[in-house]
């Protein structure tokens, strides 16, 4: 019984892939990864038939769980992190949870006829990876950009994304630095993120 | 020949503005992002960049839809290439101020191929023969003899700058040879057109990204300040392909911080 030897041992191995840390990730996973949540996005934007709404919940449920939000949150909060209370930090981290979803829905939403595919990889020091997707539209020339990696006990995480030498975590920075400046400090900056995620998710539904 | 002599005054100013520069101005070329608050003329840039936010709004944005419409993209990549193929003189003249020999080998070769083969520049035949393009401004050479970046500026229609790359793009007109030979020649309409062509062009490759950030950022002014100085210390470099990603600073993104932060209440947003 050859199939079924081969069922048992399957199963035999399946506790072990339960409570066994992740192996080392080589680059073909870090390169799998961004194709799988990449496509996965393109899927939901394709999928006309479900209402918007309800593929909202899907692109959240998919960036929260692959995009490293909590950690970019505070990255772009920069100085003001330190001083900003406990209570105010997973507000934060919320509303810009929020505002990521929303900016890469509507991104993959207003693609038509795209595809994306994976091009190089390499290694981030030893913190994780380099992953260079590739846009290619019809009639235009192609857009690369390259995301960047961390490998954590919960899989790889995105962490940034590098278009011909810019961060975008980096200019999230600078731009959040200029608006508390601006706004008059913390509490200001999250009332207009709270009224932008708002009219952003109102003019999406339409 | 108006143009020109309007130019000749304009590359003079900047070169006595770059001499008269304060010593602050004239740090080492690279700037950590903390210098990006440094912004002294940042009223007045806030000003221009509505205008052009405005003209970009008004005119132009519906100049390039125009454009997109009644050109097909593989004629406007024509149009892209031929214009870039006309750059190719200022670029190989930048390379060898900056003492990038082989840089400028490249793109010495790349223009006669592209002016052959590429039939007067429309098509990037040297790339496809592997010689990539590259871009260089008398900005990047500036900064790669030590000259600092000024402050930083936003130009009418042209956009985020600084006082060094605004005069080497000064500079750079005033050296280019297709603008002197039409200059020379009396040919005003073929300077005018170029320029036309150039502002139509380059709005074309950046106007959706210029959207997107309008739509994703909360300060498009302070997002565009930082993307441009990034871009410029990149280019200034030559370290914008992927080869140079593992040059790229890392930002601390502290994967180790307490993740009872991690999953916040997600109630609040859905409704």
């Amino acid at each position: 019984m050859p199939h079924r030897r081969r069922v048992l041992a399957a199963l035999a191995l399946l506790p072990m892939l339960l409570v066994a840390p992740p192996a080392a990730a080589d680059s073909e996973s870090a390169r799998n990864f961004v194709q799988t949540v990449a496509g996965d996005a393109v899927a939901i934007a394709a999928d006309q038939a479900t209402p918007l709404s309800q593929r909202l919940d899907q692109y959240d449920a998919l960036f929260r769980q692959h995009f490293a939000l909590p950690q970019i949150s505070r990255f772009v909060l920069g100085r003001y992190w330190r001083g900003a209370s406990e209570d105010e930090q997973r507000r934060f981290i919320e509303l810009f949870s929020e505002w990521t979803v929303l900016t890469w829905a509507e991104r993959f939403e207003g693609y038509s006829g795209e595809t994306v595919e994976t091009g190089r990889v390499a290694p981030d020091g030893e913190a994780g990876w380099f992953v260079e997707s590739i846009i290619q539209r019809p009639d235009e020339p192609p857009v690369t950009a390259v995301w960047r990696l961390r490998e954590t006990d919960d899989g790889f995480k995105i962490v940034d994304m590098i278009v011909e030498g810019t961060s975008m975590a980096i200019t999230q920075r600078s731009d959040y630095a200029s608006r508390i400046r601006n706004a008059g400090g913390l509490q200001p900056l999250m009332a207009e993120m709270e009224q932008r995620v708002d009219r952003k998710r109102r003019n999406l539904l339409g | 020949m108006r143009l020109r002599a309007t130019l000749t005054p304009l590359a003079g100013l900047a070169a006595l503005l770059l001499v008269a520069a304060p010593a602050a101005w004239a740090g080492p070329a690279a700037e950590d992002d903390a210098a990006a608050a440094a912004d002294p003329l940042e009223p007045i840039n806030r000003q221009v960049h509505a205008f052009n936010t405005d003209m970009r709004a008004l005119f132009i944005g519906p100049t390039v839809v125009v454009y997109r419409g009644v050109v097909p993209g593989y004629a406007r990549n024509r149009v892209s290439d031929f214009l870039a193929n006309l750059r190719a003189p200022v670029v190989f003249a930048n390379d060898l101020l900056q003492g990038e020999f082989g840089r400028a080998a490249e793109t010495f070769a790349r223009f006669g191929i592209n002016t052959t083969v590429g039939l007067f520049g429309s098509h990037d035949a040297a790339a496809e023969m592997g010689i990539p393009a590259h871009d260089e401004d008398f900005g990047q050479t500036l900064a790669v003899w030590g000259v600092g970046s000024g402050p930083y500026l936003v130009l009418p229609i042209l956009g985020p700058s600084n006082l060094r790359d605004a005069s080497g793009f000064v500079a750079d007109a005033a050296a280019d040879v297709p603008n002197r030979w039409a200059a020379n020649t009396g040919r005003d309409g073929a300077l005018y057109a170029r320029a036309g062509g150039v502002v139509v062009d380059e709005y074309d490759r950046v106007l959706d990204t210029l959207t997107d950030i309008e739509e994703s950022s909360l300060d498009p002014y302070a997002a565009l300040r930082s993307l441009y100085r990034q871009s410029r210390r990149a280019a200034i470099a030559n370290d914008t392909g992927f080869e140079a990603l593992e040059t790229l600073e890392a930002p601390d993104f502290d994967m180790d911080m307490n993740m009872d932060m991690d999953m916040p209440p997600p109630a609040s947003g859905q409704r």
